[in-house]
């Protein structure tokens, strides 16, 4: 079936951009926040523009005026800080799959940052953008979430942390105010004897995800799951979906394949697709988290096995 | 409707130019500078005809607003080789028959001289990362993987000749 126009799939002019608008180059954080002070509402921030100049150019976005977060020195970094990572706004996806420093030490990052989209898009896109566009079927979200990552919001009054779980509203919506700015993500590196994985689903290896999982599971001394995170991601509800439930199964228990399936299908069931989902149909998805889920955790299992 | 000024380097040629704030990259190497060689394909960010090299790095000239480029340095597929003396992989892809249509070809060489330029022995999975971005309706890709995979081998040796394909293909290197 063929998407519905109103979606503006089909018969779009996506040579040009229409939209007309007065555009800006700031060079600080601060004249950022001076600048969306005033103008906050009828201002779209630009970092690697891959999805925004798509809605721009198919008349989902207009906006009076554009603010290139590209130029700014400081939004841009990958560093290592008392046990965690911070990751500056403007990394680009290139910049956190290609370094050294997540690869080795968070490599579910580097997992979620290699299966979003192509080279091209990876050498454009940014973190923050793909945190901040608040899709449903991001890449890098589930995995930080997993990773129990906080953002860091800088706004006229202040700066303010929030675990990034409650950063997503909804589809396309988020709790940023129109004076402020994400500019930056920390992630506290994980506790000893812990295993990662993110695995993805989609229907080309370059396409947004039809479904996708991001987990840690994080192992006692004895072998037993001390803690938990799974996270599904690609379109199963407004946002990101943590399924506590199947952490709640994990924890405290020995892992085994079996407790494992069951987790999986206990993910299975908080899962809430649209009925109207472009990808996949929500059976789909249903059933192909359980599977998901499972392989991902059983992998997360044996890394986390092979930590000390 | 407003225009800046930009100054950048296209194929190592620096330009001044004013564009509108809402031109794409793409718009202005093709009309504003008559480079036609960068294709516009899907214009969303799905095919790659309109891949250019931006400081080295392929990108989306029809998802990169031109004022963005400024004192960058742009590379399209005008500034790779010449008639005369054609860049190993413009080499390798004609004698290996990676180009039919020809739409694809110069996002193709520009991802894959990208990866040649950073990484000059790739794997044949790192070569189809490379290039995962660009699409091609016709060839089916394994003789462009089998192009690219030839041009670095051509540029560890230091050397082009024609007729090295034809060799690779009796030593059973590329079929």
């Amino acid at each position: 079936m063929r998407p519905k126009k109103k979606d503006g799939c089909i018969n779009v002019i996506t040579r040009i951009l229409l939209n007309d608008f007065e555009y800006f180059e700031p060079e600080t954080i601060s004249d950022v926040i001076t600048f969306l002070a005033k103008h906050g509402k009828d201002t779209k921030l630009i970092a690697g523009g891959t999805d925004l100049l798509v809605d721009m150019k198919k008349g989902r976005i207009k906006s009076k005026f554009l603010v290139n977060l590209m130029k700014i020195p400081d939004l841009s970094y990958i560093i290592e800080d008392g046990g965690g990572l911070r990751i500056g706004a403007t990394t680009t996806f290139r910049e956190i799959e290609e370094s050294q420093l997540i690869k080795e030490k968070y490599p579910l990052l580097f997992e979620a940052a290699q299966a979003m989209g192509t080279v091209q898009i990876r050498n454009m896109a940014t973190i923050g953008g793909n945190i901040c566009n608040a899709l449903p079927s991001a890449d890098i979200p589930p995995a930080l979430v997993a990773l129990d990552a906080k953002a860091k919001i800088v706004g006229q009054s202040g700066e303010r942390f929030l675990p990034l779980e409650e950063f997503f509203m909804g589809i396309r919506k988020t709790t940023l105010e129109s004076d402020e700015l994400l500019t930056e993500v920390h992630v506290q590196s994980p506790p000893a004897r812990s295993g990662t994985a993110f695995l993805k689903i989609s229907r080309t290896a370059s396409d947004l995800a039809t479904l996708n999982v991001a987990v840690r599971v994080t192992l006692e001394n004895n072998g037993a799951c001390k803690e938990a995170r799974v996270v599904v991601g690609g379109g199963v509800g407004p946002t990101l979906i943590r399924s506590r439930r199947a952490e709640t199964l994990l924890e405290g228990k020995i892992l085994e394949e079996s407790l494992i399936e069951k987790t999986a299908r206990a993910a299975s069931e908080e899962l809430k697709p649209r009925p109207t989902s472009i990808r996949a149909s929500p059976f789909y998805k249903i059933e192909v988290s359980k599977v998901l889920v499972k392989r991902a955790l059983m992998k997360a299992l044996d890394r986390a096995k092979t930590q000390t | 409707m407003k225009k800046k000024l930009i100054e950048f380097t296209i194929n190592g040629n620096p330009r001044k130019l004013y564009v509108k704030t809402n031109e794409l990259l793409l718009n202005v190497i093709r009309e504003d500078l008559g480079l036609t060689g960068t294709k516009y394909g899907c214009g969303t960010g799905e095919c790659g005809a309109c891949t250019v090299l931006i400081d080295g790095g392929p990108v989306l000239s029809c998802l990169t607003l031109a004022v963005t480029v400024n004192k960058k340095k742009v590379t399209t597929i005008e500034g790779v080789g010449t008639d005369e003396n054609p860049h190993p992989l413009q080499q390798t892809f004609v004698e290996t028959g990676a180009i039919q249509c020809g739409f694809c070809t110069p996002g193709m060489i520009l991802s894959a001289k990208a990866l040649l330029d950073k990484n000059p022995n790739p794997t044949e999975e790192e070569i189809k990362r490379a290039i995962e971005g660009n699409l091609c309706r016709c060839t089916g890709y394994v003789k462009i993987i089998e192009a690219v995979k030839l041009a670095a081998e051509h540029i560890g040796r230091g050397k082009i000749t024609s007729g090295k394909v034809l060799e690779a293909q009796k030593e059973g290197r590329v079929h």
